[in-house]
């Protein structure tokens, strides 16, 4: 069993980041928090944290809907770095469009799909697969 | 010397008694100044002639004045009157004079020919009577001219204009009849005859009959109203068309014309004369035309220059509502009680050659529905090249408007459609987000301060938040309900479907104590999106639950058969049942409920279903009675 490390949260709705926050903090989800407002801010950083060997997040929770990069360009970016290390990706959006969740799981590196809103239930439900994962 | 003829003697015998003719002999005898007034006054010529002596022939001065000669210098002799006589009528005059000195019982009496001084003819009547001795051997000729030029040449006219009109009448092909309207007397041409395929002979004895014998009692009454309008003066002349039966046995059609020549003293009628002209080539073109008109799958209608109707297309007669007894013989503006101006005018130009067309034109008819017509007028022309009417064709756009309408209808919805993906998305993405945020504030501020749980406000704030999420969960399901393709859809075990929705609420079912029996067909299949049918059936089981009776054992019973090309599946309960007076037309609609004490009744169930069934191409009924039950059935294609 092992705790995650960081978390890294990619979402421009401020609310849904103050949310999530207090939820971590409630059932002691993670060490630290990563949180970028869209998909290019994320890329960037993530790149530069590769590239200076520093620790990378071992969750990532990432919203679609975003400006200037959203989440599913985020994803086709991401997956062509060459990383080391395994790091559990969610899709964490309000749309309950069955072709966003297909969608989304047609992606290996996607772990699931969670509907909004978040809750103290469903990032235990991550809590515990990443337990798993690990394990 | 006794002259006498054997004619004569019989007048003299009747005439002997009056006194004046033997006054008048005897004046003769005596006095030769009668004779000369006789002789220059009555005749054009008398000549005297020694048949003993054939010479010798004596002329009155009379007799060469006729031929442009001066008798002073024309001498007494038979070459001098020989010499300018027509040689072709000398002959006929040597026969005639043999004749008579044989037999003088034969008159000498002939028409010759003289030509005259100028150079012209002159036609002489030519009688003459030989003289003859005790032993009736002729001796003696005397002979009188009479002029008869004026005569001939008139008959010479007549004879010419006969023969004029003989060759036209020929040229034409006309049979000619006269006709005595008094006495009936009947006077045919060899072509009237021939028309019916008879020679004039094989027909004899003609009379009026000869008509009514090859013509129908009904072609008779109608020509019989003519003939009396024209004999009454209304019309110039008579005219009228009728069929006649020819020698093979077929009816030929016959424009016959006549024209009354003579009147009595009376006014009444006298000599008729007319004219057959075989018209059925005609007759059976225009019969033709009327039929290939009736028949023509497109509105046409054939109108003379009067605009009467000639024919008219049964689709004409569908369009404009009329049967065909309305419009034979009948005029155009007859039929159509409000003419406007403009096609009036439209009419008037299209009689003087024009081709008139428009476009569109609404029609209201009598059902109360209405038509699109776009119509043309055309002149036609008859075998002179004049314009013998108009042809109107008129064309049903009803549907091509119909279709256009249909169209922008379409792309209203393609519209509306693409606005609905739109709010869809708002409703998925925005809304939602919004709506879950406040849940999960809601949910971390109770977390965070556990005393307020009991808060009236909050605990209303967290329904209302509820309410909010859920309602736009469902307007989110509706919007994304698409309707599938054929090729969306697969096909589905009725049976097994069932059997898995039912096992899923078994629990509820065995609470409530709701009996659910399934008698569906193990291998019915039908055509359906697998989430669809799964909802579809979660929705009208869980129905049938909540919805039950709590005075009696509840059931629920899936059945389905096949018909024709659906499968129908009953979903029928024991329950509340609905009013459906009351409530058919909302029971599909979004938030209705119609029991208000059941409570967890968000009124959306049935209409996401009826959705969702439309969706796989299929359609609900429902039969419903308060207090008995309720059944659905759900019609989906089958495989």
């Amino acid at each position: 069993m092992s705790k995650i490390d960081i978390a890294c949260v990619i979402d421009d709705d401020p609310i849904f980041v103050f949310g999530i926050k207090k939820v971590m903090q409630l059932i002691d989800f993670c060490k630290g928090i990563l949180v970028f407002k869209n998909g290019q801010e994320a890329l960037n950083n993530l790149k530069a944290i590769i590239s200076a060997k520093e620790q990378l997040p071992d969750v990532i929770l990432l919203d679609l809907n975003m400006p200037v990069l959203d989440g599913w360009q985020f994803l086709e970016e991401f997956i062509k770095i060459p990383c080391d290390k395994k790091i559990l990706i969610y899709v964490v959006s309000s749309s309950v469009d069955p072709e966003d969740v297909l969608r989304a799981k047609s992606y290996e590196n996607v772990s699931d799909y969670i509907v909004k809103p978040i809750s103290v239930a469903k990032l235990k439900e991550v809590l515990y697969d990443f337990e798993n994962a690990t394990s | 010397m006794k002259l006498k003829k054997v004619t004569e003697e019989k007048q003299d015998a009747h005439f002997k008694d009056h006194y004046l003719k033997s006054e008048l002999y005897n004046l003769v005898k005596t006095d030769s100044a009668i004779f000369d007034f006789i002789q220059e006054a009555a005749l054009d010529g008398i000549w005297f002639w020694d048949l003993l002596d054939p010479e010798n022939v004596w002329m009155n001065p009379r007799y060469w004045t006729l031929f442009g000669y001066d008798p002073e210098k024309m001498p007494h002799k038979v070459d001098s009157w020989q010499e300018i006589v027509f040689k072709e009528d000398l002959k006929n005059v040597y026969a005639n004079f043999t004749a008579h000195a044989e037999d003088p019982s034969i008159p000498y009496d002939q028409i010759v020919r003289f030509r005259h001084k100028l150079g012209h003819t002159i036609w002489v009547r030519c009688r003459g009577v030989m003289l003859r001795d005790d032993r009736g051997k002729p001796v003696k000729m005397l002979g009188a001219h009479t002029d008869i030029t004026t005569i001939k040449k008139k008959e010479e006219e007549i004879k010419l204009q006969s023969a004029f009109f003989e060759h036209i009448i020929d040229g034409t092909g006309l049979g000619t009849w006269k006709w005595n309207v008094k006495t009936g007397e009947t006077i045919l041409n060899e072509r009237w005859a021939n028309m019916i395929g008879y020679t004039l002979e094989e027909l004899k004895p003609i009379s009026l009959g000869t008509w009514l014998e090859h013509s129908t009692k009904e072609d008779q009454d109608r020509s019989n109203k003519l003939l009396k309008e024209h004999f009454k003066k209304r019309t110039p002349y008579y005219e009228c068309e009728f069929k006649m039966k020819h020698k093979n046995g077929e009816w030929i059609w016959v424009l016959d014309r006549g024209k009354v020549v003579s009147w009595d003293e009376e006014g009444n009628p006298e000599w008729m004369v007319g004219s057959h002209q075989e018209i059925t080539k005609k007759k059976r073109d225009f019969e033709r035309n009327r039929l290939f008109i009736q028949q023509t799958p497109s509105a046409i209608a054939m109108f003379d220059n009067e605009m009467k109707y000639l024919a008219a297309s049964q689709k004409w007669l569908e369009i404009y509502e009329i049967c065909y007894q309305d419009i034979v013989g009948k005029f155009y503006d007859e039929i159509f009680s409000t003419v406007s101006k403009k096609r009036k005018e439209n009419i008037i130009k299209c009689l003087r050659g024009e081709v008139v067309k428009n476009y569109e034109e609404k029609i209201h008819r009598k059902k109360g529905d209405f038509v699109w017509l776009s119509w043309e007028l055309r002149p036609w022309y008859s075998d002179e090249n004049e314009i013998g009417g108009i042809i109107i064709h008129v064309s049903d756009i009803t549907r091509i408007k119909k279709e256009e309408e249909l169209k922008s209808l379409l792309r209203v919805a393609e519209d509306q459609n693409r606005r609905l993906k739109n709010f869809a998305h708002i409703v998925s993405h925005n809304l939602k987000s919004h709506s879950g945020n406040f849940e999960m504030l809601l949910d971390l501020y109770i977390q965070e301060n556990p005393e307020i749980q009991e808060n009236e406000i909050i605990k209303l704030f967290k329904t209302a938040s509820q309410n909010l999420s859920d309602t736009i969960a469902h307007l989110n399901e509706v919007v994304l309900i698409n309707t599938s393709l054929d090729k969306n859809l697969v096909p589905i075990q009725l049976k097994e479907v069932v059997d898995e929705v039912v096992k899923g609420v078994s629990a509820i079912a065995l609470e409530s104590k709701v009996a659910i029996h399934n008698l569906i067909d193990n291998d019915l299949k039908v055509l359906a999106i697998p989430a669809y049918l799964d909802s579809i059936l979660l929705n009208f089981i869980t129905n049938g639950i909540k919805y039950r009776s709590e005075e009696r054992n509840s059931h629920i019973t899936l059945s389905a058969v096949q018909t024709g090309k659906h499968v129908e599946l009953s979903i029928e309960d024991n329950g509340l049942g609905i009013d459906l007076k009351k409530h058919r037309s909302k029971l599909f609609g979004m938030y209705k409920t119609f029991h208000s004490n059941i409570k967890n009744a968000r009124g959306i169930g049935l209409f996401i279903t009826k959705n969702q069934v439309e969706a796989i191409g299929g359609k609900i009924e429902v039969s419903s009675e308060v207090d008995k039950g309720t059944t659905f059935k759900i019609y989906m294609k089958y495989e």
